[in-house]
């Protein structure tokens, strides 16, 4: 208890953060940010390689997170009395231990995703730009069921009972990264059905830059009601849904990125890159967007451009990126139910330090007169 | 006796201030350049006397020097200030007329205190330090509790401090407790004879900080070379608790006052007395556990949660949405954002396998089969102004791991030539083993790059089919308005 609440401790892992951030800042060079964040924040530990031996090197950022946290928390209660001369120092504290859990809540419970809106056109979802699902869609009237599994659930040669379609799904080879060819199937998998009579599949290394995208693809086979259903060729590289006539109903399977789906509409009326006139330095980037509620009708209108989002239903929607000769925006959307924890620890440790100070200057005019 | 520095080394081996003072002022008086102190401000006197001792042969007493200080209070107090020579000869008048012997009778020597308003019994150090105390309790410190025991009613913490088990006018009683209290392993008294002892030294030895581990271990170091004792772990950590818990909520003994307020608190037990301490921290360890069990119990199942909140298989109605669900081959490929379409149409060569989008930047991908080695036909558009020419080709040389190429390179390697509808630039190069052969295409504002990569013979073999294909290309909107 004496280590754990110990000023040593809060230095110890302040300095392995800042290691931490040094080496994930270096890292990311040349695996870009989102490998990076994974390999040295994520899990119990960074791992590495060592004459070929994969081993723990370093605690990992969420682990030295928590320690300071808990160290906090403790230094917090054992140290510091209740005291009028104290308050700004609690405050401070306090701010501190508000903007460690804001991280943490940030860590679990924050997602980003992608919304790309061509001019004039509309969309009611937003594409994770990490994770992918594989969605089981079912006509149903006016309407799709949607069934998403998380591809991070698919484990090699493991049945998953998905009982909402009444069948069973077993990944029979799964590629991290792989090339579609346009060649007939080599004659390796029995079974095969839809689009995998058509192509084969080569396995590539896996891209960790942020502007290359891995194809993943993964030969699954369906078992409706126990009775095999063949084996379905599933890539992320692939568009098309392919047809799965199953005991449930007629089914599309595909392998998509995951899809965040919004209660509102939101239609790109105009984007704008102005540049400085006869260069072509940009100048601006805007997307000026109608959203429209999906039930009452209601819509607004609002413009999003740097620094200047778009707050809509607990989603933020930054100006991320632009293609087709500038036609088409590509909004960032953040879903972050903690944003207001770093607000107000900032608050918090604000007030505090004035206070403190404060107190100081009080008493060392009294002092002095 | 002649006066001179000896006689005042004399004065102090005789434990007589008076005296002392007596045979300083009459150097003043005789012309020597001596100071003398002003201040009314005990801690100043102190301070300044201190200096002035430094200077004289031999040695003195810390008693002496607060006796010495005491008096000089007094004596400053009772004289108007006036020039320096004149100040000496009146203080001496007034000290060969009065008799101040009361104020530096040493303390050991006097008689034991008896109840609460014995003052005559006092140390010499305390009579004028009362006056202190009265100026402290009309102008109240930033510490209630301190602030209490200066002005706690009943009894000043002067008369506390003497009506205590303690008598702290002998000194060598004083030991004789500390070690009793040592050895019984009882904090309060033993830090009531420490803290009581502390009064007389003029710095004292204890603790000066409020964080637990430096208390702990400035405590232990204490124990171990004043007083020769190696304290038990656990006598160390009740002492450092309870210092810790005085120092948080007094703040740091740095002055006399304090000092006394301390006493009169560990005296009072104001806080945790031994017994209590125990049992608090027992209390408070085992409500501790269950706090550090349940904050362990949050990060673990908080790491499980990053990876399982996530994965589970979930359900939902949406509107219907167009589908694509056409399975031949071409139709099926995604467009690299999913959404757009070409500018162009071109005609692929018929040996060439179409792939999948790799990056976002990927605009179409093919490779083809030259013997067994494979060639990869990458098309990818970059927006922007136009091609920085120099640093692309540096980008190529340094992924076929060749030097840097200057102006004079980039003027060598580069070609301008016209196929079919567009003015392109080529760029072939080859480290032996490997090869690229680009064509780089401005259009509107984005740049276009045609690149073919793979084994540097299979690449040669390719390039004329790429020539072809961008041979072949038309606008798409131009074949629209036709």
């Amino acid at each position: 208890m004496k280590f754990l609440s110990s000023l040593r401790l809060t230095v110890i892992c302040l300095t392995f953060l800042m290691a931490l951030v040094f080496f994930t800042t270096l890292a990311q060079v040349n695996v870009g940010v989102l490998e990076a964040k994974r390999q040295y924040f994520s899990g119990f530990f960074v791992w590495k390689s060592v004459f070929g031996v994969t081993i723990p090197v370093f605690p990992s950022g969420i682990v030295i997170g928590w320690v300071l946290f808990v160290n906090l928390i403790a230094a917090h209660f054992t140290r510091f009395k209740w005291g009028v001369d104290k308050v700004g120092i609690w405050l401070i504290h306090s701010g501190l231990i508000v903007l460690l859990i804001g991280s943490a809540c940030t860590y679990y419970l924050a997602d980003e995703t992608q919304m790309v809106l061509p001019e004039g056109q509309s969309a009611t979802y937003s594409e994770s730009q990490q994770r992918l699902e594989v969605a089981l869609i079912k006509e149903v009237g006016d309407t799709h069921q949607v069934i998403s599994i998380p591809y991070e659930v698919l484990k090699l040669n493991k049945p998953l009972s998905v009982p909402q379609a009444g069948i069973v799904v077993i990944p029979r080879v799964m590629y991290a990264n792989s090339q579609l060819l346009t060649l007939p199937p080599d004659g390796t998998i029995a079974g095969l059905m839809g689009i995998a009579r058509q192509l084969q599949v080569r396995e590539i290394d896996v891209f960790k830059k942020d502007n290359f995208r891995n194809i993943s693809s993964v030969y699954l086979e369906v078992l409706d009601d126990h009775r095999p259903k063949g084996v379905y060729l599933l890539s992320n590289g692939i568009e098309v849904s392919q047809a799965l006539a199953l005991e449930s109903g007629n089914w599309w399977i595909s392998l998509r990125a995951f899809r965040d789906y919004n209660p509102y509409v939101m239609t790109l009326k105009d984007f704008r890159h102005d540049v400085y006139p006869g260069t072509q330095i940009p100048k601006n980037f805007s997307s000026q967007v109608v959203v429209t509620d999906s039930k009452t009708g209601q819509s607004f209108e609002s413009i999003i451009y740097m620094n200047h989002p778009l707050r809509h239903q607990g989603k933020t929607y930054y100006q991320a990126s632009f293609s087709d000769n500038s036609t088409t925006s590509i909004l960032q959307v953040v879903h972050n139910p903690s944003w207001i924890f770093p607000y107000l620890a900032s608050v918090l440790m604000g007030v505090g330090l004035i206070v403190q100070f404060g107190l100081h200057i009080v008493k060392a005019r009294r002092k002095k007169s | 006796m002649a006066v001179n520095f000896i006689s005042l080394s004399q004065r102090i081996k005789d434990k007589d201030p008076q005296g002392f003072l007596i045979s300083y002022l009459q150097l003043v008086v005789a012309g020597k350049p001596l100071t003398l102190p002003t201040s009314d401000v005990y801690d100043t006197t102190k301070s300044a006397w201190e200096t002035i001792l430094y200077g004289v042969p031999g040695g003195y007493s810390s008693l002496f020097l607060i006796q010495l200080s005491n008096i000089w209070l007094k004596i400053v107090k009772a004289i108007p200030e006036s020039s320096h020579p004149e100040f000496a000869r009146r203080v001496l008048t007034y000290l060969e007329t009065h008799n101040l012997s009361e104020l530096a009778i040493p303390a050991s020597e006097k008689p034991k205190p008896k109840g609460k308003t014995h003052h005559k019994g006092r140390p010499v150090i305390d009579h004028l330090d009362d006056h202190q105390l009265e100026q402290k309790i009309q102008t109240p410190t930033a510490h209630p509790t301190l602030n209490s025991a200066l002005a706690s009613p009943q009894a000043s913490a002067y008369d506390s401090v003497h009506t205590g088990t303690l008598d702290f006018s002998k000194e060598s009683d004083n030991d004789i407790q500390l070690n009793q209290a040592l050895h019984a392993e009882d904090v309060d008294a033993f830090l009531m004879s420490v803290l009581t002892k502390s009064l007389y030294q003029i710095k004292p030895n204890i603790p000066m900080s409020s964080v637990m581990d430096i208390i702990y271990y400035q405590w232990r170091d204490i124990l171990m070379t004043e007083f020769n004792q190696v304290p038990s772990e656990r006598f160390l950590k009740l002492l450092s608790k309870r210092w810790f818990n005085l120092m948080t909520q007094n703040g740091l003994p740095n002055s006399r006052d304090k000092i006394k307020a301390l006493i009169y608190i560990v005296q009072k037990g104001g806080g945790i007395s031994q017994q209590m301490a125990g049992k608090s921290m027992q209390k408070k360890r085992s409500w501790w556990q269950l706090f550090m069990k349940a904050l362990t119990g949050c990060f673990i199942v908080s790491l499980g949660l990053t990876s399982g909140c996530r994965e589970k298989i979930s359900t939902y109605t949406i509107p219907k949405e167009p589908l694509v669900t056409d399975v031949s081959v071409m139709a099926s490929f995604k467009a690299p954002t999913g959404q757009e379409a070409l500018p162009f149409k071109w005609t692929v060569p018929k040996n060439w396998v179409a792939l999948a989008a790799q990056s976002s930047f990927d605009r179409a991908r093919f490779s083809v089969s030259v013997g067994t080695d494979t060639v990869t036909i990458a098309i990818t558009s970059i927006a922007g102004g136009p091609p920085d020419l120099l640093n692309n080709l540096n980008r190529w040389r340094g992924q076929l791991k060749m030097s840097p190429a200057t102006q004079a390179d980039l003027n060598s390697s580069l070609k301008s030539i016209q196929l079919g509808d567009f003015p392109i630039y080529w760029v072939s190069l080859s480290n032996g083993t490997e090869g690229f052969e680009i064509a780089i295409l401005k259009h509107h504002d984005e740049n276009w790059f045609f690149k073919v990569s793979g084994p540097h013979a299979a690449v040669r073999q390719v390039a004329p089919q790429l020539r072809t294909l961008i041979s072949t290309m038309t606008h798409q909107h131009s074949e629209a308005s036709e």
